[in-house]
Parts: structure tokens; C-alpha cells; sequence
């Protein structure tokens, strides 16, 4: 179980990224990180991997994230965080060596399925094969809780659509999947639970199972939770043509 | 141990191959510059030939060689910057800790220097070979090349046979220097300063050989370069935490 608690983050300047977060996700779980470009996502993630320093507690099964469980969490960012330099062949020799659990077999077959070569240096790649790659390495880490920030950002919509279905299809009941996308129509039949994210807080938590229960979409929990109003866009442009 | 060893990989596919082209290209300047200030002896009208630590003065090959030092600070600082990835989330994952990468990395640019050293060292024992055969031919023996180690500040600093505050000095030298080049972006990825490289690298590459050092300043040197290296282990160690 990942365990947020109260979790605070400042940053030097005084802005105010994560304000009082509370979560807990437990194994297993496909969750969808969602909100407002600033509302804390990536913020949050990097908290939780111990890449910024924060008040609060963030635990893995009861444990402080340290050295020594680092390796259950394993991280696949828009940022990308794999080395440019290197092929896919050395990364692969390189996990190995530094994650216990590395998946090897499921590393050869998603680098089969995306065609992507084994002895091209990573900057060598395009911009859609950068981030299957970044995720590959994610997804074959070994790891138990797989954080992923916009993975998919540039890639085309077919390329998405097969990365989800094969997600659904690897993935092992065990592993828990934290995925911070703005794509919330793509993602909502992947996902098993929202959370949305606003102002550095938890501003909504539900399951799709309730959704579904309710009655409502993904999106329409989404725009009640962030009180959108529809008709802002049309009056704003009523005011605007009557003033010209 | 093999983790450790395997860390270095990303570095030295990097680096190795950089600093072994600028080494070669910097002996393959100071080759020429040698051979065009005995060709000007050759043509002036002075009686005997001149003292091998005469012509390597006369080419200012010491110049060439601060160059090529600093080209390759230059290439030892690349692997810890993040360019078209942030490699930093991969490397603050890793079980060995970011603190003993810096170190780890540092020793591995201190032999990354050694083979700068040691491909300038056999230039200008190869031009020596050359001169004594051609230029002193059946003047020179066995003690030539030792009376123009001692000599040339540029010589004695490269080689300083049995001088042992000069060796040791250019062991701290190197270890200090390339456990600068590694804290350098470490300091950078947290949002720090960390210019100490600079500093020493001048201090390194261009002071000693450009003057005729007192018996004292070799003792100066080491007590400066096992200063800066405390200070930077220090730093790299007590500022881990400091960011955003």
C-alpha cells in the first residue's frame, strides 16, 4: 500500500504545490491522476519517489521510502528519464544489473511489439519512440507501483490506443499503475479509479465502478467536481462580439 | 561490486572515447609546434644544438596541453547534465545512493585524466626519442632525458620521475580535479552552484607548468588539492538535501 499522509509541498519561491494530500492506493489498482495544468500532479509523483523534499508522510507498506525499496517504484515521465546516449540494449544491461526484479522477458517483447531497435542510441529514436521507450523501461523495472506523468504526450492516438491495450493485457494483479494524463476520455476505460487534483489538494476520489453505478462518465465527474460552468466559453464570446 | 562497476557505464561510453580523441589531438598539436621550434633552431645560426627543455619551452606546448586538459573537464562534466533527458530521476532511483555516485564517478574521471596524462607524457617522450636520435645524435645518453625532466617546469610537472611531492601533488591534482568534474552537475541538478572544476582545472593545467616552481609549491599544491577535495566531499555530502 502507498500511503500519503498529509503531505505538504513549498517550493523556495513560496508557491504552494501540494496542500494537505492524503491517498492511498493499494496493489494492484489502475488509478488516473487527474487536474488543471499546476493543480500538483507531477508534484506529487516526484514526492512520492523521494525526488523533492516534503512535510508530511509517504509510505510503502508502512516502510519511508528509502534506498532500499526505491527499486518497488519505478517512474515514466514526458521529461523522459532514460540515457540518451545509451542503446536499448545497454539500458536493459543496466537495469539488470541495478533493479532485482527486472522483467527481461517483458522488456524483449514490448520492444518487439513497438519495432523499436535494440543497438540505436535512445536520441537516435523519434519523439513517439522516446516515450514508448521511457515506458517499456517502466513497465519492465520490476516494479510493484509504476508511477507514469504524461507518458503518451506526442504520441499519435492509435500508438496510445495500443499502448493501453497492452498495459491491460501485462500487467499482473499485483501491480498498481499511478497515471497523471489530461487524455481523460482515453484513459477512462483503462482506469479502475480517478483522482482529481486541485489547488494542491484531493478535490475528488472515486472509483469508475461508482461512476458506472451512477450513471455518469468520467468526464462528467470530472466538470462537477471542478464546478465547470459549460456556458462560460459562449458568454464570454457574447460579451466580447458585443463590445465590438 | 558489480553495481558500483556498473554505474560507471553510462560515464565512461560517454567520456571514454572523448577524452582518448582530444588526448590524441592534443599530442597531435604539440608534435608539430615541437618539430617547428627545432626547424627555427635549424635555421638559425646559433653553434650547437639547443637542450631538448629549450625547444619545448620555445614551442609553448604547455599552452596546448592546459587546452586539451580543459577540453577534457569539459567532457567529464557531460554525463551528469541533463541534456534531452532527466537522467537524475534514474540515477536519485538507484540503490547505490546519488551521494556515492558522485564519488564513484569522480574516480572514474581521475583515470579518464590519467590517460590524458598519459598520452601527453608519451608525446613528449616520443619527440624526445626523436631529437636525441636525430638533432643529438651520439650526444645524448641515458642522462639527457633525466637533466631536461628536471629542467623544464613542463617536463618535470608531466613526468617527475623520482620527485615525490611533484607525483603526489599530480595525484591529488587528478583526483581532486575529477571529483569536481562529477559534484559540478550534481550541484546543478539540485539547483546549486558548484564551479570548484574551473578553479582547479587552471590551477592544474596551466600555473605549474608555465613557471619554475619553488621546492615549496609542490607542497602548497597538495595541501590545496586535498583541501578542495575534502571540501567538495563534504559538500556533496552535507548538501544532499538542499533543493528545488
Amino acid at each position: 500500500m502507498l500511503e500519503l499522509k498529509d503531505v505538504h509541498k513549498t517550493f523556495l519561491k513560496g508557491s504552494k504545490a501540494l496542500d494537505g494530500v492524503n491517498l492511498a492506493i493499494g496493489p494492484g489498482e489502475i488509478v488516473g491522476l487527474f487536474g488543471e495544468n499546476g493543480a500538483g500532479k507531477t508534484t506529487l509523483m516526484k514526492c512520492v519517489l523521494g525526488l523533492l523534499r516534503y512535510q508530511g508522510t509517504i509510505t510503502l507498506d508502512r516502510a519511508p521510502i528509502t534506498p532500499k525499496n526505491i527499486a518497488r517504484l519505478s517512474f515514466a515521465t514526458c521529461e523522459h528519464s532514460y540515457f540518451p546516449a545509451l542503446t536499448a540494449k545497454a539500458h536493459r544491461d543496466f537495469y539488470r544489473e541495478h533493479f532485482p526484479h527486472f522483467r527481461e522477458k517483458r522488456f524483449a517483447a514490448l520492444m518487439d511489439f513497438f519495432q523499436l531497435p535494440m543497438g540505436k542510441a535512445i536520441r537516435g529514436f523519434s519523439t513517439g519512440q522516446k516515450n514508448q521507450f521511457e515506458v517499456i523501461l517502466a513497465l519492465s523495472q520490476g516494479a510493484d507501483y509504476i508511477l507514469m506523468d504524461e507518458p503518451f504526450a506526442g504520441n499519435d492516438i492509435f500508438n496510445r490506443e495500443d499502448f493501453y491495450k497492452v498495459l491491460l493485457g501485462i500487467l499482473e494483479p499485483e501491480e498498481t499503475i499511478l497515471l497523471s494524463t489530461h487524455l481523460l476520455e482515453e484513459v477512462q476505460h483503462f482506469i479502475g479509479r480517478a483522482v482529481l487534483l486541485h489547488q494542491g489538494q484531493v478535490a475528488g476520489d472515486v472509483t469508475t465502478l461508482e461512476l458506472e453505478e451512477q450513471g455518469r462518465s468520467l468526464m462528467d465527474f470530472v466538470k462537477e467536481t471542478y464546478q465547470y460552468k459549460a456556458d462560460r466559453v459562449s458568454r464570454a464570446l457574447g460579451e466580447l462580439t458585443d463590445r465590438e | 561490486m558489480k553495481r558500483e562497476v556498473s554505474v560507471l557505464m553510462p560515464a565512461a561510453r560517454l567520456t571514454l572515447w572523448k577524452v582518448l580523441g582530444i588526448s590524441l589531438l592534443t599530442a597531435g598539436v604539440q608534435v608539430p609546434l615541437l618539430l617547428a621550434a627545432l626547424r627555427g633552431w635549424a635555421q638559425s645560426e646559433e653553434l650547437g644544438p639547443p637542450a631538448l627543455e629549450v625547444i619545448v619551452q620555445q614551442s609553448r606546448i604547455s599552452l596546448v596541453f592546459g587546452a586539451g586538459l580543459l577540453l577534457v573537464c569539459a567532457v567529464l562534466i557531460l554525463p551528469g547534465l541533463e541534456r534531452g533527458a532527466k537522467t537524475s530521476y534514474t540515477l536519485r532511483r538507484l540503490g547505490v545512493g546519488e551521494r556515492a555516485l558522485v564519488m564513484l564517478w569522480g574516480g572514474l574521471n581521475s583515470m579518464l585524466l590519467l590517460i590524458f596524462w598519459a598520452v601527453q607524457t608519451a608525446a613528449a617522450l616520443a619527440f624526445s626519442q626523436y631529437y636525441f636520435q636525430t638533432t643529438l645524435a651520439g650526444m645524448a645518453n641515458h642522462q639527457t632525458l633525466f637533466l631536461a625532466c628536471s629542467r623544464s617546469p613542463y617536463l618535470h610537472n608531466l613526468l617527475p620521475l623520482w620527485d615525490w611531492p611533484y607525483l603526489l601533488r599530480n595525484l591529488a591534482g587528478g583526483l581532486a580535479l575529477g571529483l569536481s568534474a562529477a559534484a559540478l552537475p550534481f550541484h546543478w541538478r539540485h539547483g546549486r552552484k558548484g564551479w570548484s572544476v574551473l578553479l582547479l582545472a587552471v590551477f592544474f593545467a596551466y600555473i605549474p607548468p608555465m613557471m619554475m616552481e619553488s621546492s615549496s609549491f609542490a607542497s602548497v599544491s597538495i595541501l590545496i588539492f586535498v583541501i578542495a577535495y575534502a571540501l567538495i566531499t563534504s559538500n556533496v555530502w552535507r548538501r544532499y538535501g538542499d533543493e528545488d
